[in-house]
């Protein structure tokens, strides 16, 4: 056993058996003193009408109080008129029309009813900032309390739900070179982070950061850098300069062919000329092997290189 | 790595077992598993088809879940997928609504980069996170996440000896939390230590630190605000570099009357190379005005303007305006232009100052229940006048989908995307359309048959052709048990290069057996 897996098992035994005790010496923070248990009565009432509505929620986390007894074990602290609202007339006179329907309401009044009691990040994203509630996605649009058919209570697997709006991005996830989101090796939220409230598309400080989550050795700092490579710096963008992340025809996931890719930013005339016969169809990145930055050159050579003719016949000096 | 996932199957056996004995509530289990057989015969160049980078002939156990739901409605869930060879998923996570929770994830597949599979990388990624609430207020969140490369051929190695060689890439981060909540105010605290080690090249090893603070609050007169601050330091391990990065971020949003919208956002971020003492800042600020003259009909303007600054300053100024109108409920219309402008005035940057632009117009409509279509136009261009590079991609998306009652739905995508790039010294232009198309049938309760056909198509610069079909059924035999079957077959015809061709048949027999009550 090497170092970094016993180095993980240290962690993996912390992390598990010291929230299991927590586990166990706990209970749910929701009781009768907190103020926060539902309507028990009213509930029942809800039932007594709508019949299999109890047995529907009793598999998902809105799971119905329908006695004190249960309210005690610590059951959910939502009823049916937590989010169903404006229950006054429909309990005189019932009927579909004259009572609030959380799938039906506009996108500000779901989230209001929602966030009344979820209040992650991803829940809390502002109605008027976020750029699926401007375009009127809205917490039911994924999720259904009544009828989920995968985990967290979404509508569908997480990507195909993205895809069903992201149509261009379903095409290029099959494209000769894309990141393996149809294998479902990787979520679209493993990079789209939902659960990061009023900041930039991708994530907190940088897109870079989401893609050295996985691809870490491109990270650096670099004692030599590629002003491209870092979104710090006066070029702009970073990885996604060059790279498509959803899917490219090119290998590698680049925009365009490398040779070709470089030229737009790099007009270098000598290349054309010293570099022609044998050489004329070499790739850049044959000799700037350390295209993302490097630790030894400042042309992001690669250390091989020294030994070779390039440097030894007089052409290049180090 | 196999006693590691031995490790980890084993605890988590040991948690179950603990969570079933310990449980004094009644406890509901239900859950299914699924066994089946794959067969895959290929020809051709493997490297182009990243579809079956983690296919192998023979018994697979596609999938065995378990879900747990105890009377107090505490939960666990185990589900172990796609075991086979060099790949497979876990996930496990135990649940109590309200106060606990804690999730484990492991994933493991395969990338190859040669034609034979002889070299290749195996990616493990392996992570732990939960929280636990202390108060209605106050939650703790911790999270360990592990990610493992290893690569799989001697040119990769550093040693000499190739019993002893070293191949592998690890990137670790851990991070603790502290969140605070209170209404629809909410303040996140978090630190967060990561390194990476690479048994390739050392130089790489490198460690940093994280602090984040987020504050998000309501104020009186229809104000929101949001605020943040985030301190991170990288640091390699063996030459002295380190960078360091502080970033403050604002942001407000003002309703002054329910008609009008107002955001404005300003954000700071200074990064600092300790070595060098270079330090580059970036200023942002903007604001964008949204005005919803009637219901349905919104208009938006905005405006976002960027200081970079590394010795001279770059400046960038981007301009807004976006429109939605839900004409009648069945169709609606979007449209957005956004247009930023690049000076370099200085010439600090190699593409001298820039002109990008981004259109996009959408139509939906759904004229009758059953109907959905989507017709988008986008079109992006760069230009870099000084270096005389231009980069367009053009889109055209139309969608449409079909349902009837309960028994058939069909879909079907059609993407054209011409690209066309231009340097000083040549073009690079590409058009490619991309048709995916899936139906489902369900022909009676008992059985259901699906159908599905992708191309992909790029001329010009490229002559590659990309097929993909897929076939399948999903036959009840008895209550809980079920056959499925599925074809697939992948095509790959580069029409430039010839060596680069790939096709493949995979069959796929399974047998899932359900269990359980809810």
């Amino acid at each position: 056993m090497n170092r970094e897996h016993k180095q993980v098992f240290r962690i993996l035994r912390l992390a598990v058996i010291f929230p299991l005790l927590l586990f166990f010496a706990s209970k749910p923070i929701w009781s009768e003193k907190t103020g926060l248990s539902p309507d028990v009565e009213l509930t029942s009432t809800c039932v007594g009408c709508h019949e299999g509505v109890d047995t529907l929620l009793a598999k998902t986390p809105h799971r119905l109080i329908l006695s004190s007894d249960e309210r005690r074990m610590g059951n959910s602290p939502a009823g049916c008129t937590d989010c169903h609202l404006n229950t006054e007339k429909h309990l005189e006179e019932p009927g579909i029309g004259n009572i609030t329907n959380p799938s039906k309401v506009t996108s500000l009044e779901n989230y209001e009813i929602c966030t009344s009691c979820h209040s992650d990040p991803h829940s809390q994203d502002n109605p008027v900032s976020d750029v699926h509630s401007r375009n009127n996605v809205d917490c039911s649009t994924c999720h259904s309390v009544h009828h989920p058919k995968e985990k967290c209570l979404l509508l569908s697997s997480p990507n195909d739900l993205c895809l069903s709006c992201h149509q261009e991005l379903s095409g290029k996830f099959f494209l000769v070179s894309h990141h393996p989101v149809t294998q479902k090796t990787i979520l679209c939220i493993d990079c789209h982070k939902l659960s990061e409230p009023l900041e930039e598309p991708l994530s907190s400080s940088n897109i870079n950061s989401e893609c050295f989550s996985c691809h870490a050795e491109y990270q650096g700092p670099f004692p030599y850098e590629h002003g491209a490579v870092n979104d710090y710096t006066v070029e702009k963008e970073g990885c996604i300069y060059c790279h498509d992340p959803h899917g490219s025809p090119n290998p590698r996931l680049l925009k365009q062919p490398v040779g070709a890719l470089c030229l737009n930013c790099h007009f270098v005339p000598k290349h054309q000329t010293a570099h022609g016969g044998i050489w004329a169809k070499k790739d850049c990145l044959e000799c700037h092997v350390d295209i993302h930055g490097s630790y030894t050159d400042k042309n992001l050579f690669g250390e091989d290189l020294f030994g070779g003719s390039c440097f030894v016949y007089g052409c290049h000096v180090r | 790595m196999k006693k590691f996932c031995l490790y980890v199957l084993v605890i988590i056996l040991i948690l179950i077992q603990s969570v079933l004995s310990s449980a004094q509530d009644k406890l509901n289990l239900s859950g299914q598993t699924t066994l089946g057989y794959t067969f895959i015969d290929d020809n051709g160049k493997k490297t182009t088809t990243e579809e079956v980078f983690n296919i192998y002939s023979g018994l697979i156990l596609e999938n065995l879940s378990l879900q747990g739901l105890f009377r107090g409605n505490s939960t666990f869930e185990l589900n172990l997928s796609s075991i086979n060879k060099d790949n497979r998923t876990l996930f496990f996570s135990l649940k109590k609504p309200g106060r606990f929770s804690i999730n484990s994830r492991c994933n493991q597949s395969r990338f190859l980069y040669d034609e034979n599979g002889d070299f290749k990388s195996i990616r493990t990624i392996s992570s732990v996170w939960g929280d636990y609430q202390i108060t209605p207020f106050l939650k703790l969140k911790a999270d360990y996440y592990h990610h493992l490369k290893k690569y799989d051929n001697k040119d990769y190695s550093v040693s000499q000896d190739e019993e002893e060689e070293e191949n592998k890439q690890f990137f670790q981060s851990g991070g603790l939390g502290i969140q605070l909540k209170s209404g629809k105010r909410y303040l996140d605290l978090e630190y967060r230590l990561r390194s990476f080690d690479s048994e390739i090249k050392n130089l790489f090893n490198r460690e940093g630190s994280r602090i984040k603070v987020v504050l998000n609050t309501p104020l009186p007169q229809n104000v929101y605000l949001s605020l943040s601050y985030l301190h991170d330091k990288n640091k390699l391990k063996k030459p002295d570099l380190n960078l360091t990065t502080d970033l403050y971020q604002g942001t407000a949003f003002y309703h002054p009357v329910k008609k009008v919208n107002l955001s404005a956002k300003f954000s700071f971020q200074r990064t600092e190379d300790r070595a060098t003492s270079v330090i580059s800042d970036i200023i942002r600020g903007g604001g964008e005005v949204g005005y919803k003259f009637y219901p349905g009909y919104d208009v938006n303007l905005g405006y976002q303007y960027e200081r970079r600054k590394e010795n001279e300053a770059v400046g960038i100024n981007s301009y807004l305006a976006g429109l939605y109108f839900q004409l009648i409920p069945e169709l609606s219309l979007k449209a957005r232009y956004l247009f930023q402008k690049g000076k370099d005035p200085k010439d600090v940057t190699l593409t001298g100052p820039w002109d990008n632009e981004k259109v996009l117009v959408e139509v939906k409509s759904r004229p009758v229940k059953e109907i959905n279509f989507k017709l988008r136009y986008e079109d992006k261009t760069r230009k870099n006048p000084d270096i005389s590079t231009s980069t367009s991609d053009r889109g055209y998306v139309s969608f449409v989908s079909f349902s009837w009652r309960s028994w058939l739905e069909a879909q079907l995508n059609y993407y054209l995307l011409k690209v066309d790039c231009k340097n000083t010294v040549g073009n690079f232009r590409v058009n490619n359309y991309t048709l995916t198309s899936l139906a489902t049938v369900k022909p009676w309760t008992r059985l259901t048959l699906s159908c599905g056909w992708n191309r992909i198509d790029l001329r010009k610069d490229l002559d590659i052709r990309k097929d993909g079909v897929v076939v399948g059924f999903d036959y009840s035999l008895r209550k809980d048990y079920s056959l499925q079957g599925k074809y697939e077959q992948y095509s790959y015809d580069d029409y430039i290069l010839y060596s680069n061709f790939y096709g493949a048949n995979v069959y796929r027999l399974s047998l899932t057996k359900r269990f359980g009550g809810i």
